[in-house]
């Protein structure tokens, strides 16, 4: 039905917070996660899929694959949408983890899904010191070619982020969370 | 998460790598490819049909010893990519400043 006819999004969700908490588990189980942090990982939902976890990139995977599974309930994406919208989350909570907290033990993270037919809004939340990742400065186009000659270990992350979703913003308030806005339509038609 | 092997086939080193690298695996292909840098000429093929996914993490380990092991005329290649592994080294332009071959004996033979 979604995908074909226009869902009333106010009125029931896509995926239910049950039916993501059972996916999660099933895969924590197969990848060898441990429980503890699973067991952190708390998921809300009305009309859209709130998580929130702790920053630990032992969790990377299980966030990348819950991604793809809830962005998959939007239809019109095509495989390779959904491979793209999960690198892309796992990009920017690596930033989050290794950068704005560094590494800190423990650190919130909040990733919120918004979803329509034909686009899913991304955001993710942070309150770390350094929550500077995602500025504009950082978010400038880099000359792949030439920054290979440095060596770098890093920094591919927001370049990758903004080749493959539509729209990204970044907003930093103070005394709340800085917060990074991924959003990706469905298909070219739906991009403005 | 991830698994690596490491044998030595007509003087390349073959990594195998096999699940998910990302961000929380990357240190081991890091360590293990730091110990083959040291080599005289190090030749590295790095196969990777189980491997399932990779993150910038994941690429980054390579890049960051590529200019090393070039430098000393030896080359870092990879064989057996998944199209969805190979589409991240596409997203990052990186599709022509490493080597790709479809199976094994092609990459180890690509150092004769």
């Amino acid at each position: 039905m979604i995908g074909k006819t226009n869902v009333d999004r106010h009125k029931e969700p896509m995926m239910k917070a049950d039916d993501v908490v059972r996916y999660m588990k099933n895969q924590a189980r197969g990848l060898g996660v441990a429980d503890a942090l699973i067991n952190d990982i708390k998921v809300e939902n009305d009309k859209d899929i709130r998580l929130s976890f702790n920053g630990d990139t032992e969790v990377l995977e299980i966030i990348r694959r819950l991604t793809i599974k809830i962005a998959a309930c939007i239809r019109a994406f095509s495989k390779q949408d959904l491979e793209d919208i999960g690198l892309a989350v796992d990009e920017a909570c690596t930033n989050v983890i290794q950068h704005s907290y560094a590494n800190t033990p423990n650190c919130a993270i909040k990733l919120e899904f918004v979803m329509d037919t034909d686009k899913l809004s991304i955001r993710l939340k942070d309150n770390g010191p350094r929550g500077k990742v995602f500025d504009l400065e950082y978010l400038d186009p880099i000359d792949v070619k030439s920054y290979l000659n440095t060596s770098p270990k890093g920094g591919f992350g927001v370049h990758l982020i903004r080749k493959i979703m539509d729209n990204v913003d970044y907003s930093v308030s103070q005394g709340a969370y800085n917060c990074l806005t991924m959003v990706k339509y469905a298909n070219v038609k739906g991009k403005q | 998460m991830l698994t690596l092997h490491h044998e030595i086939k007509d003087d390349v080193d073959i990594i195998t790598i096999e699940g998910v690298l990302n961000a929380n695996t990357s240190h081991q292909v890091e360590s293990l490819l730091e110990s083959l840098v040291k080599e005289k000429c190090p030749t590295i093929l790095v196969d990777a049909e189980k491997l399932t996914y990779i993150s910038s993490a994941g690429v980054g380990c390579f890049i960051g010893v590529i200019k090393r092991i070039r430098e000393k005329k030896g080359d870092l290649r990879f064989s057996s990519l998944a199209p969805s592994v190979k589409r991240v080294f596409d997203l990052l332009d990186l599709d022509d400043f490493f080597k790709f071959f479809p199976n094994l004996q092609k990459g180890v033979t690509s150092f004769r």
